[in-house]
């Protein structure tokens, strides 16, 4: 069965294939969930709405978007009604981090060839854990769907009903902000 | 004291090179922009390294097993939670 078949059988109640189309998307969905929340338990409670809304929903699902397309826009939807609910404090960005007029060019050096500017650097780990967290939704959205997902530009737009666009400038302005939150750990470093 | 770009082409064009959407005369036309001024060079550079320091940080997990049956039994398909091939009916 390829997946249009899956489909058809999964609409019709066939729970082989509801199960098969489970298991080809749970984990993105997990993933997608996780990096959009931030939080394990959270991630699960997203995992379980978005399949319990693909199984009651799929009759209306008409293929205009991809199947793939179609969950995810479930799932970040209920992701994003969960970030809602949990009011996230932002205290810890300053505005101007997310300002789009405000591009600074740092004076600092440039830290791409700092040797600690690795991943496995606790501290810059614990960094884009922070800026990530406290990032603005729609600004994290498209971050991770575009930059960590690797979805294109008009597939982010379709499942955030946005213009291709506004996928463009929130993706700008939430590459800057990120880039300005680890600039200013380097500028500190260097100046401290 | 700070600088800022607050040329608006040069804003699209690093905005539009870095979604990978540039035709090759803005292409050029942003290296030359680049060549120019270091500190846009840097801008850029520190974009890009944070895009890939942030990837590395977000690695796909594994579906934990524990999550995964729950996830089965909330649906009501526990008899199928293994089932992977679609040409097995």
């Amino acid at each position: 069965m390829n997946e249009q078949e899956i489909i058809e059988r999964a609409k019709k109640g066939d729970p082989h294939a509801q199960s098969l189309l489970v298991n080809q998307y749970s984990k993105r969905v997990y993933n997608l969930a996780l990096r959009i929340l931030r939080n394990r338990e959270e991630a699960e409670d997203v995992l379980q709405e978005t399949f319990l809304t693909v199984i009651n929903k799929l009759d209306t699902f008409d293929g205009r978007s991809s199947f793939f397309t179609w969950v995810y826009r479930i799932a970040t939807n209920a992701s994003l009604m969960l970030l809602r609910k949990k009011k996230i404090r932002r205290a810890n960005f300053r505005d101007n981090d997310l300002d789009p007029e405000q591009i600074y060019l740092s004076n600092v050096v440039d830290w791409t060839q700092d040797p600690t500017a690795r991943i496995e650097n606790k501290e810059i780990k614990q960094r884009i854990d922070e800026a990530l967290s406290t990032l603005k939704e729609k600004y994290k959205t498209v971050f991770v769907l575009r930059d960590i997902e690797g979805l294109s530009t008009r597939e982010t737009a379709e499942i955030l009903d946005i213009s291709e666009e506004n996928v463009k400038i929130r993706l700008l302005r939430a590459r800057q902000a990120l880039r300005n939150y680890l600039s200013q750990y380097y500028e500190e470093r260097v100046g401290g | 004291m700070k600088k800022k770009i607050n040329t608006e082409e040069q804003l699209r064009l690093l905005q539009e090179h870095l979604c990978d959407d540039l035709d090759s005369a803005a292409c050029e036309e942003l290296i030359d922009v680049l060549r120019t001024s270091k500190e846009c060079r840097i801008y850029f550079d520190t974009i890009k390294k944070t895009v890939v320091l942030c990837r590395e940080n977000e690695c796909p997990e594994d579906l934990p097993e524990d999550i995964n049956q729950r996830l089965f039994e909330r649906l009501g398909l526990e008899k199928y939670k293994d089932n992977k091939d679609p040409n097995i009916k």
